[in-house]
């Protein structure tokens, strides 16, 4: 029925990460974080260290939270929208798929809805893009260990003709929390000539900076 | 035409300077007076700034953000208003006054200014054109109370910049209204830079500037 958020393998999320960085965030004790879960404080630190696994119940709580404290339309507008973003706005899964891509994202690599959504973005796109999705696997970006990250890079759409599109973007990128539970990427970037894009990297001092959770 | 006064609210002005000073310490587990020595400045003002009383001055918030932006030390929960004025794309929040409250980072490389020069103006202040008349549309639809779930424009963005030069460009754009903490909606705005061809052909698929999308009745 739900063909916007389909089944996948259930994904490892790095629970005490993202327990302890969303209380953090909030400026939440222990105490209060326990209160408006309904569970008592020491089940809480039992969570961020390790020693207890949420429940189900509270494993879905703490994603509604991520989630109201960025938006309050449902995740299926939100998703909607990006797909209408003119910019360039994309979501990618832990697997690599394309999730949805903006009209903006097809614009500037002139291609088709079909050449990117559903497909897997080391497959349909080359350049720093596909590092910067091995960087955030290795940094555990997909199980809540990265709190956000700036990226200045090559993206390189391929045609069926061999021809290749390249464009030069500054990124931003989040981690967003969905069903499942499961964290997914949110890229959103804007193309850039070549002297903003070396400006960005001599800033950056390389190619991206991935900023960890607290 | 009922229109809410101009003049900033102490408490809204200051309350992200507040937050994110309070949780900077917090997450860093240090004291007023080690983050005072940090900035070179007292423990006093560090403790009023807190309290919201007053702001740090443009030249003290470019030293906390380059503190706070130091990508050695792990950050909190990007916010969403933090979200927008890091956006590389045109983005902004826009109060129910035309009054622009965050600027995203390709606002301003658009515009060619700084923040403080952007951020708390009016949008008519800082541009001529097409954006006022967006403004002026999206209000009189009721905007500001919901009553659009988004609205897609193709708009002339015209204004001055640092050199004072007159600009001019072609930007498609995607707004809906956000509802804060504090119950008040606000304009995200955001869009792209496009082509003439692309914005004439924009234009006469929308057969106009702007495109509505009615909010769904729950």
């Amino acid at each position: 029925m739900n063909q916007v958020f389909p089944e996948v393998a259930t994904q490892a999320i790095h629970w005490p990460s993202v327990i302890r960085h969303y209380r953090l965030s909030k400026g939440l004790k222990q105490a209060a974080l326990a209160h408006d879960l309904g569970v008592t404080q020491t089940m809480v630190s039992r969570w961020e260290s390790g020693a207890a696994l949420p429940s189900q119940r509270v494993q879905e709580s703490i994603f509604e939270l991520y989630w109201a404290s960025h938006t309050t339309v449902s995740r299926q507008l939100w998703l909607d929208r990006i797909g209408r973003h003119p910019s360039i706005v994309g979501v990618v899964e832990a697997d690599g798929r394309i999730l949805r891509a903006s009209q903006g994202f097809l614009r500037v690599l002139r291609c088709d809805r079909r050449d990117l959504e559903g497909r897997f973005l080391f497959e349909a796109l080359m350049g720093d893009v596909v590092d910067l999705f091995d960087a955030f696997v290795a940094t555990g970006f997909f199980e809540g260990r990265v709190a956000s990250a700036e990226s200045a890079d090559r993206i390189q759409f391929v045609r069926t003709d061999g021809s290749v599109r390249e464009i030069l973007v500054h990124g931003l990128h989040r981690p967003t929390f969905l069903p499942g539970p499961r964290i997914v990427w949110m890229i959103s970037a804007a193309e850039v000539t070549r002297s903003v894009f070396d400006e960005l990297r001599d800033r950056m001092g390389s190619a991206r900076v991935i900023r960890k959770a607290i | 035409m009922s229109r809410r006064s101009r003049k900033p609210g102490p408490s809204a002005e200051s309350a992200p300077w507040r937050g994110l000073l309070r949780r900077y310490r917090f997450t860093h587990n240090i004291k007023q007076a080690a983050l005072a020595a940090d900035l070179g400045v007292t423990q006093a003002m560090v403790s009023r700034w807190e309290s919201g009383v007053v702001e740090p001055s443009p030249q003290m918030q470019a030293v906390i953000r380059s503190l706070l932006d130091d990508g050695a030390v792990s950050v909190p929960l990007i916010d969403w208003r933090t979200h927008v004025a890091k956006q590389p794309g045109l983005a902004a929040v826009i109060d129910r006054d035309g009054r622009i409250e965050t600027a995203s980072a390709g606002l301003l490389r658009l515009l060619g200014l700084p923040r403080r020069r952007v951020e708390g103006r009016a949008l008519d202040a800082l541009f001529s054109g097409d954006i006022p008349h967006l403004y002026k549309r999206l209000s009189d639809a009721g905007f500001f109370d919901e009553a659009l779930e988004s609205v897609e424009s193709v708009d002339r963005y015209c204004f001055v910049d640092d050199n004072g030069r007159s600009v001019e460009c072609c930007v498609q754009g995607l707004h809906w209204p956000h509802r804060d903490e504090d119950g008040n909606i606000r304009w995200i705005l955001t869009g792209a830079v496009v082509g003439e061809a692309d914005f004439a052909r924009i234009r006469r698929a929308m057969t106009g500037q702007v495109d509505t999308e009615p909010a769904q009745q729950s």
